[in-house]
């Protein structure tokens, strides 16, 4: 069912795979750790996004034709490989219940408070799931349309605040020193890996294979310069203290918004937009699941549809329900977890990746000789 | 194929309950509009007393106000009493026969007694709360906040309207600063600054349409002043002085009037100030910290009542002079003013910490005390360049 893509809707799909939650719940978390250098952090994130990316991207490269899964497979064998596998399973099914956070998050808190949980995240998952029936190329379509409205937002957000925006509220810069806004990059460091490994899965799939670094890198500039503009208004606007003290700093700020005066509740507007790039992310992440899976068990993904979504669901659930355990979820245990896949083990493997190939080099080139 | 109708049939079906938007809904007539709040302290009990002004849309529609819903009164008064905030909310809902919305509120009012005891669970609850606006007027009155809650006021039909209006136009009177939710709990978690807010009372002498002819007044709520506050407790009340030289510092007015006597007789000169560039510099030189307060502004002539000509450079002079002096009187006291009450309501740690991060980080926590001993350079420089339309004065007999 499957087709090829093209290089723009991958940057659309990366563009959407990092805004949602790096606008709101990720800003807010770094803004608590390191005051008004939470801007900064962001900043960083998006080198080393990019670093991420490139890591990535390499590792696929050095076979056009297998994806994240099928590559470490090919790498380390079948069992490490297998259990590699396992690993980005347990990745997807965390940057699901991250992205689920942040979709109840948003609807729940500001619109429907006495609504239950639950029927946040089986509307989310029944989107998904559907998306995921329909093919990543309509996901990836969608994620086009989710980049204008991405757009939108951030110019509405933009005419609606200038009015407030102190640019003295930004400074001083690095107050809590480098090392501590580099370490609090981390929370925005995770947006940046869903989209590496996002890119990871779906990569093969991409035509033009000469392209991808400088499409998937082109993906991280514009969704990094889209998200920049929301921590440097939220610091001018709100201060850092004030985006500190929420858990949405987003809805916050668009709550705050002058255009408040004339759109009533445009938080509302605010969201509409941004579910898109919200749903998605649900989508891809789904996918990629749900992909990673049937490559480590070598199961046909159709028949997985069903349990995974079920699967993923019911963790993003019993995360969400609970808000002091979806803050230690997003601000302990995800980062460490989340770079440590993303970046450690895509890193060691395409080293090893590449020592394997030295090394076949060497040998032909013995052989050869020999011969 | 018939596997594939049942299951699109049961996506329908959980289609319909959770996404058609009925879920969780509230019709609009089972609403209270909440309009404005006012929070007031229950006599000596430390119980909150909450008044909330509530809208009836049926007899608010039109502009004049034109009854439909049968008493003919706009808005709806409640009253209640509580341990907490949310308590006092919560028993408003004993007697009001909808629920409380609070997403259309315009404005807060705490009294001063209320305010004395600290605002910072008040401001907590109204940050939790999503359905506030967080541009939402918060103000503090002498008064008891359920009295300006419970006043019909001004000229909308919906008097909190009048007071949200009020305020959002309330840079061309220049009588007291516009305080919202937002910038209130940025300045009670900045850890230099303290917050202000602007004060409202009652005014006897507002008369209205249908008491004119018996010479009654009718009172309206009105801008007075500003009150401070150390940390989240009320301080005091600046002068109406103070106010003005307050306003260049955190609420920059859209203009300014001035009025002096006439140097010939005893007729009156009135000065506009609408452009005007303030700058506030902190300088830390030799362990001393001092601040360049520079106020560059251009006047034009409004009113005059007596012989007087832009075009003599003698006039221009004296009364370019005698502006600069007033603003350098008003800046001057509501500077002395914040030494003398050791808080800083000026914002002036703000400015500070942009310009010198490590100094201000390092007197965090007594900034407060380091303010009797900031120096204070003004620099102000008015130049008036303009007398709107006329070349001469209208004095009477003279063409």
């Amino acid at each position: 069912m499957v087709t090829e893509m093209t290089t723009p809707i991958l940057i659309a799909l990366i563009i959407n795979l990092i805004y949602a939650k790096a606008i709101g719940l990720t800003e807010g978390i770094a803004a608590r750790e390191v005051g008004n250098d939470f801007w900064m952090a962001t900043l960083m994130a998006i080198l080393q996004g990019a670093v991420m990316m490139v890591i990535t991207v390499l590792l696929i490269k050095q076979n056009a034709k297998e994806d994240l899964v099928q590559r470490a497979k090919s790498i380390v064998g079948p069992i490490l490989g297998g259990l590699i596998g396992l690993l980005f399973v347990l990745y997807f099914a965390g940057a699901y219940a991250v992205v689920m956070i942040t979709f109840v998050d948003h609807l729940r808190d500001y619109f429907l408070p006495e609504l239950p949980t639950i029927v946040f995240v089986i509307v989310a998952s029944l989107v998904a799931l559907y998306a995921m029936q329909k093919g990543i190329v309509v996901t990836g379509r969608i994620a086009v349309v989710g980049v204008f409205s991405i757009i939108l937002l951030n110019i509405l957000l933009m005419i609606g605040t200038i009015e407030d925006f102190n640019i003295e509220r930004l400074f001083p810069v690095f107050r809590t020193g480098i090392m501590a806004t580099f370490l609090a990059s981390r929370h925005a460091d995770t947006d940046f890996a869903m989209a590496s490994m996002m890119t990871g899965m779906i990569l093969p799939y991409i035509a033009q294979k000469d392209k991808w670094i400088k499409a998937t890198l082109t993906g991280v500039f514009y969704g990094g310069v889209l998200v920049m503009l929301w921590p440097i208004l939220e610091c001018g606007v709100l201060t850092a203290p004030e985006t500190g003290h929420y858990i949405v700093a987003c809805m916050q700020m668009a709550r705050s918004a002058e255009i408040g005066w004339f759109v009533h509740r445009y938080e509302m507007i605010m969201v509409a937009f941004f579910a898109i790039s919200l749903l998605v992310q649900l989508m891809m992440l789904l996918y990629c699941g749900v992909e990673a899976i049937a490559h480590t068990f070598t199961q046909k993904s159709s028949r997985l549809w069903l349990p995974i979504t079920a699967l993923f669901s019911m963790t993003s659930y019993l995360i969400v329900i609970d808000h002091r355990r979806t803050m230690q979820f997003l601000s302990v245990i995800w980062p460490p977890f989340s770079l440590a896949i993303a970046f450690l083990v895509i890193a060691l493997l395409l080293v090893i990746g590449y020592v394997q190939k030295f090394i076949k080099q060497r040998q032909r080139f013995a052989s050869m000789k020999k011969s | 194929m018939k596997r594939q109708v049942v299951s699109w049939l049961v996506l329908l079906i959980i289609s319909l309950v959770t996404v058609t938007g009925c879920t969780d809904s509230i019709d609009i007539n089972d609403l209270a509009l909440v309009m404005a709040i006012g929070v007031d302290t229950k006599g000596t009990s430390h119980q909150v007393e909450v008044t909330a002004q509530i809208a009836r849309p049926a007899d608010a529609v039109g502009q004049t106000g034109a009854p439909t819903g049968g008493t003919g009164e706009p808005t709806w008064t409640a009253k209640a009493q509580g341990r907490s905030l949310f308590e006092a909310m919560r028993n408003l809902m004993r007697y009001a026969s909808r629920r409380i919305y609070f997403a259309h509120n315009k404005v807060i009012v705490f009294s001063e007694a209320y305010a004395r005891q600290g605002l910072a669970d008040a401001i907590d609850f109204f940050s939790r709360n999503h359905e506030l606006r967080m541009r939402t007027w918060v103000a503090i009155t002498p008064k008891k906040a359920s009295d300006l809650v419970a006043t019909k006021t001004g000229m909308q039909v919906i008097p909190a309207d009048s007071i949200e209006k009020m305020f959002r136009y309330s840079g061309f009177a220049a009588k007291a600063p516009r305080i919202n939710l937002m910038q209130l709990e940025a300045d009670l978690l900045s850890p230099t600054s303290d917050p202000v807010l602007p004060k409202v009372d009652l005014l006897q002498n507002g008369l209205a349409m249908s008491s004119t002819d018996k010479k009654k007044s009718e009172t309206q709520v009105e801008l007075a002043g500003a009150g401070i506050f150390e940390r989240d407790r009320f301080r005091g009340w600046l002068t109406n002085r103070e106010t003005q030289g307050l306003l260049w510092f955190i609420s920059p007015p859209h203009s300014r009037v001035y009025v002096f006597g006439c140097p010939t007789s005893d007729q009156k000169v009135s000065v506009e100030i609408k452009k005007y560039h303030f700058t506030l510099m902190p300088k830390w030189l030799k362990n001393r910290l001092s601040y360049d307060v520079s106020l560059d502004d251009d006047a034009q002539l409004v009113e005059v009542g007596c012989r007087y000509s832009l075009f003599d450079p003698g006039n221009k002079k004296a009364v370019e002079q005698q502006v600069n002096q007033r603003m350098e009187t008003e800046i001057r006291q509501v500077w002395r003013r914040m030494q003398k009450e050791k808080l800083d309501f000026l914002r002036l740690g703000d400015h500070l910490k942009a310009m010198y991060p490590w100094r201000t980080e390092s007197h965090r926590d007594d900034f407060d005390q380091l303010l009797p001993s900031i120096q204070l350079t003004l620099h102000i420089h008015t130049q008036l360049r303009s007398a709107a339309l006329l070349q001469q004065p209208m004095t009477p007999g003279n063409p």
